[in-house]
């Protein structure tokens, strides 16, 4: 017999802490490496925009990901160690010096690091792939989104297993370290040192918490909107006043000392209020760690909610599915070519109209963000805009509308709100840049229709007849536009004459239509007469072998069924992300409820022997303990949960100073989802004060 | 055997320095079966952990068969504790995983004694103590006299200088406790064991040659057992009470 034997008899005998941790390290490689597979696949790398805020997200929310796998690995190694901690502290006592027990023990977390990860690498790759048929199932509905297996999520899977495994060997020598036979021999008789706390403890972390979230949230908004203030991002700051908030509610919770006017009450919880106080510190910081993850899970939740939010892009009455606009100088793609096209596919083209637009020199006024101010300034003959005249466009809209002599109106997107940047009345005049003709202008109200609003920035316009006629007349070709619009009779079944489409598009546009988004040739002459450099100059390298149109051009066209089909994809990514943040963050919470429960157990063992010496019965044991463990799931799954509800009510609130209707119906689901939520920790909490009944043999 | 000279010992809570022993002087000899007595809060428990290089002490010096045991590194603390001492805890400290037998075996297991020999010392001490019989059985099927009796078999495995008991009675019925305490008069007689023990068990103490009574963190008394085992229970217990008592046992 050997101490090697003797820790591999003591294994099989105490299999289950093996067990638990293995399985935790599992889960959580298993978690990230899936995630990553979904993420880093070709499929989503090939979908998201190269460079894009999305991205940025996806990879911050992944970073997030392996911080929630990482806390609750690290939390359930701890109990593991607490378990070792009695069998190392009777092996030093009887004279085994550290150094033989730390191969032995780093051997044991070799052993089960390696095959748990090795495991959850494995299961990786069908889960990812499981998961991935469930979210076609329901959220995925294209053939472009097919699963495709890439290695760069299971190099990240690879690399989380190592970074893990070094923490858990740094983890272990800090066991090995830390542990003293005299740990050992106090076991059970540890307590900390327990400070009065002020009566208004808990009342000064509600206001600290609330005014902290208001503050954040509402600050910058009501600057920049009221105050046309930018408020810089170290404001950020101000969340630590709601963490320490959330630190002394907890705190006031926890360390409950004195009876108050609920005597009775007092009493009766009495063993279960001094259980909790005695470890008031470590019991504060596990719930404020529980607070928050229940908060980033929830919010994850929301934010996919957002995202799936898919009421921005929709076919409405008397929209056109498809329109495009290219200068009338290109030799473009024709009705004729068109109407082919649809027969090719079988697609039925209806209320087709074909008209040139202008482009004029515009006079407008706008905001932007100077030294930290929103600053309206007037630009004056400051780049071009396209008008149509009145009558054309009540023939592509189909709309009944009258704009008097010498004013505008302004197309906008349906249920527009204004912007800080962008006055949907801001244009004054507008300028024929050949003959130099200027009209003054006057605002005459808006006029909603998607197909034209995004043709031009900041804004299309639309000007009375006579108007037209005469700001636009001999206005050189080059600034004039050419503007097609049609809609199919079976748009929803369209999506392949789309594709084909758009590429025909683009394989008929030359060097007169390779410009960026932002591009606006008035700015660029200007910018050459002054011996300036223009930003937006230069090709986007248009190709007839492009796969797809460029997403940042000026004459992208705009193929409502492509556009929703993208959004679809595009949600459906975010809303897999968000929900596996959920997923993970709630793995973590259960793990650390429940190691927390089993902690209370064990470390106090002794005093329900003392309780069992003075006459206390199984029931009022029971009761105790129940006490005690409803307490360590009730106060941080309430705080959490109300606290991010909260947060994204003010969110809601403070992105445009009103909820509404789809805003409501999210939070109600974040209700739905709480409730879920707290179903699923009760069930934790059955689990975990029938394992703690059967460590103090009450059950 | 065991020489305690001038040991001095104090804590530090804030700036307020605590001392728990002070100026600590005594000698045991070889095959003496000693006990430390004395109120709650007299020091008993800090004297066995500094003897038993738990703690640090301040100073002074704990000659173990003349060998200084201030000042040694971690290695060879841990050989001393394996080789010369044997340890007896209030909850027994077995390993719930191993059978009694292989609780005995650990000590030679951790100093690598060939196994034909260790297991020979280990059947040895289960029919000395009476465990012969359950030497299979794991701890969670035995009473708590007979885990302290595997216990004290373990602590004799190394042939120890010194057995060391923290409290060997406190988590036992009276039963039980004589038991443990024949155990280790076995252990005195058969083996020449020599025990130092912590109690506040009176009727534990009265089996002893001599008794240290600590009080205020000094050495107050020191009783020798000259007549029967009950007159030297009753002057343990006279004294104790002069002291400001502690527990007494009746079970005599």
């Amino acid at each position: 017999m050997t101490l090697h034997s003797i820790f591999s008899k003591l294994r099989k005998q105490n299999k289950g802490q093996y067990l638990i941790l293995g399985f935790c390290i599992s889960l959580s490689v298993l978690l990230i490496t899936s995630f990553a597979l979904m993420y880093l696949g070709p499929t989503i790398q090939e979908f998201l925009p190269e460079g894009g805020d999305t991205r940025k997200l996806a990879t911050l929310l992944l970073g997030v990901t392996a911080v929630g796998c990482t806390i609750f690995t690290l939390y359930a190694s701890s109990l593991f160690f607490r378990y070792k901690s009695r069998e190392f502290g009777i092996l030093l006592a009887l004279g085994s010096p550290k150094k033989a027990l730390k191969p032995l023990l780093f051997s044991e977390l070799a052993l089960v690091t390696c095959i748990s990860t090795v495991i959850g690498l494995i299961l990786s790759v069908p889960v990812s792939f499981g998961i991935w048929k469930l979210f076609e199932t329901f959220l995925l509905p294209t053939e472009e989104m097919v699963y495709r297996f890439g290695w760069q999520g299971f190099i990240i899977g690879i690399a989380f297993c190592i970074v893990l495994t070094l923490l858990l060997f740094f983890a272990g020598r800090r066991f090995i370290r830390r542990t003293d036979i005299m740990d050992i021999l106090r076991a059970g008789q540890k307590t900390e040192m327990v400070k009065e706390i002020p009566s208004w403890t808990g009342k000064l972390g509600i206001i600290l918490t609330v005014t902290g979230i208001v503050l954040a949230l509402g600050v910058p908004a009501v600057a920049a909107k009221v105050f046309y203030i930018n408020i810089p991002s170290i404001f950020n700051l101000v969340y630590f006043v709601a963490l320490a908030g959330i630190y002394l509610i907890i705190l006031s919770c926890v360390s409950q000392s004195s009876a108050g006017k609920h005597k009775d009450k007092y009493y009766k919880n009495l063993v279960s209020i001094s259980m909790m106080r005695f470890t008031a510190k470590v019991t504060t910081k596990n719930m404020c760690v529980i607070v928050l993850l229940l908060f980033c899970c929830l919010f994850a939740a929301f934010f996919g909610m957002l995202y799936s939010d898919t009421e921005g892009i929709s076919i409405g009455e008397n929209e056109k599915a498809y329109s495009f606009h290219f200068p009338a100088e290109e030799e473009q793609i024709t009705k004729e070519d068109i109407e082919n096209l649809a027969d090719d596919y079988d697609i039925t083209l209806a209320s087709y109209t074909e008209t040139d637009a202008a482009n004029l020199v515009i006079s407008y006024r706008y905001r932007d963000l100077i030294d930290s101010e929103y600053v309206t300034l007037d630009a004056k003959e400051g780049k071009l805009a396209l008008f149509f005249p009145e009558s054309i466009y009540e023939e592509i809209s189909g709309q009944d509308i009258s704009v008097e002599p010498n004013t505008y109106k302004t197309i906008t997107n349906k249920d527009y709100k204004e912007t800080l940047w962008e006055f949907k009345d801001g244009l004054y005049s507008a300028f024929n840049p050949d003959t130099g003709k200027n009209l003054e202008l006057s605002f005459g109200g808006t006029v909603e229709f998607d197909a034209l609003n995004s043709m031009s920035s900041p804004f299309a316009y639309v000007l009375n007849d006579a108007d037209y006629q005469a700001a636009a007349a001999s206005l050189g070709s080059q600034y004039m536009e050419k503007v097609i619009c049609f809609d199919v009779k079976d748009t929803e079944h369209s999506y392949s004459f789309a594709q084909a489409l758009q590429m025909e598009y683009v394989r008929h546009s030359s060097k007169l239509s390779d410009f960026m988004g932002n591009y606006d040739a008035w700015e660029d002459r200007k910018a050459q007469e002054n011996g300036e450099t223009y930003g937006y100059a230069g090709s986007i390298g248009l190709s007839s072998d492009m796969e797809r149109a460029p997403y940042d051009w000026k004459y992208a066209p705009r193929l409502t069924v492509q556009m929703r089909q993208e959004h679809m994809q595009e949600v459906s990514v975010y809303v897999m992300l968000c929900l596996y943040i959920f997923i993970i963050m709630l793995a973590t919470i259960t793990i650390m409820s429940y190691v927390r429960s089993i902690t209370v157990a064990t470390d106090n063992k002794t005093l329900f022997e003392s309780l069992t010496k003075l006459g206390a019965g199984p029931v009022y044991n029971r009761n105790i303990l129940k006490k005690q463990l409803r307490k360590i799931f009730q106060y941080p799954a309430l705080m959490g949960c109300t606290i991010a509800w909260i947060y994204a009510l003010f969110m809601s609130f403070f992105n445009d100073m009103r909820v509404t209707p789809s805003e409501l119906r999210n939070l109600g689901y974040l209700v739905l989802l709480i409730f879920i939520i707290w179903g699923v920790l009760y069930a934790v909490y059955r689990c975990a004060l029938h394992k703690s009944q059967q460590i103090l043999g009450i059950l | 055997m065991l020489k305690v000279n001038h040991l001095s010992k104090s804590y530090q809570t804030g700036a307020t320095v605590y001392p728990v022993l002070k100026d600590i002087s005594f000698e045991i000899n070889k095959g003496e079966f000693v006990a430390v007595m004395g109120p709650s809060g007299s020091g008993k428990t800090t004297l066995l952990n500094c003897i038993s290089c738990f703690i640090p002490h301040d100073s002074g010096e704990i000659l173990l068969n003349g060998k200084n045991l201030s000042g040694l590194n971690e290695a060879r603390l841990a050989a001393v504790r394996n080789q010369h001492m044997g340890f007896v805890f209030q909850d027994f400290m077995l390993l719930d995983g191993l059978s009694v037998f292989e609780n005995i075996c650990l000590p030679q297991i951790i100093a690598k004694k060939p196994v034909a020999q260790m297991e020979t010392k280990a059947k040895r001490l289960c029919e000395i103590f009476g465990i012969d019989s359950i030497a299979a059985k794991y701890p969670a099927e035995i009473s708590g006299g007979e885990k302290q009796r595997t216990a004290v078999a373990r602590a004799l495995m190394n042939q120890p200088y010194m057995l060391l008991a923290d409290e060997p009675t406190g988590n036992l019925d009276s039963k039980s406790c004589r038991a443990v305490i024949d155990a280790f008069l076995q252990a005195k007689t058969e083996m020449h064991a020599t025990v130092f023990m912590v109690t506040h068990d009176s009727y534990a103490a009265s089996f002893c040659d001599r008794v240290i009574v600590l009080k205020d963190g000094e050495v107050n008394q020191e009783l020798v057992r000259t007549g029967n085992r009950r007159e030297f229970m009753d002057q343990l217990l006279d004294v104790l009470r002069t002291l400001g008592g502690d527990d007494s046992h009746d079970a005599a």
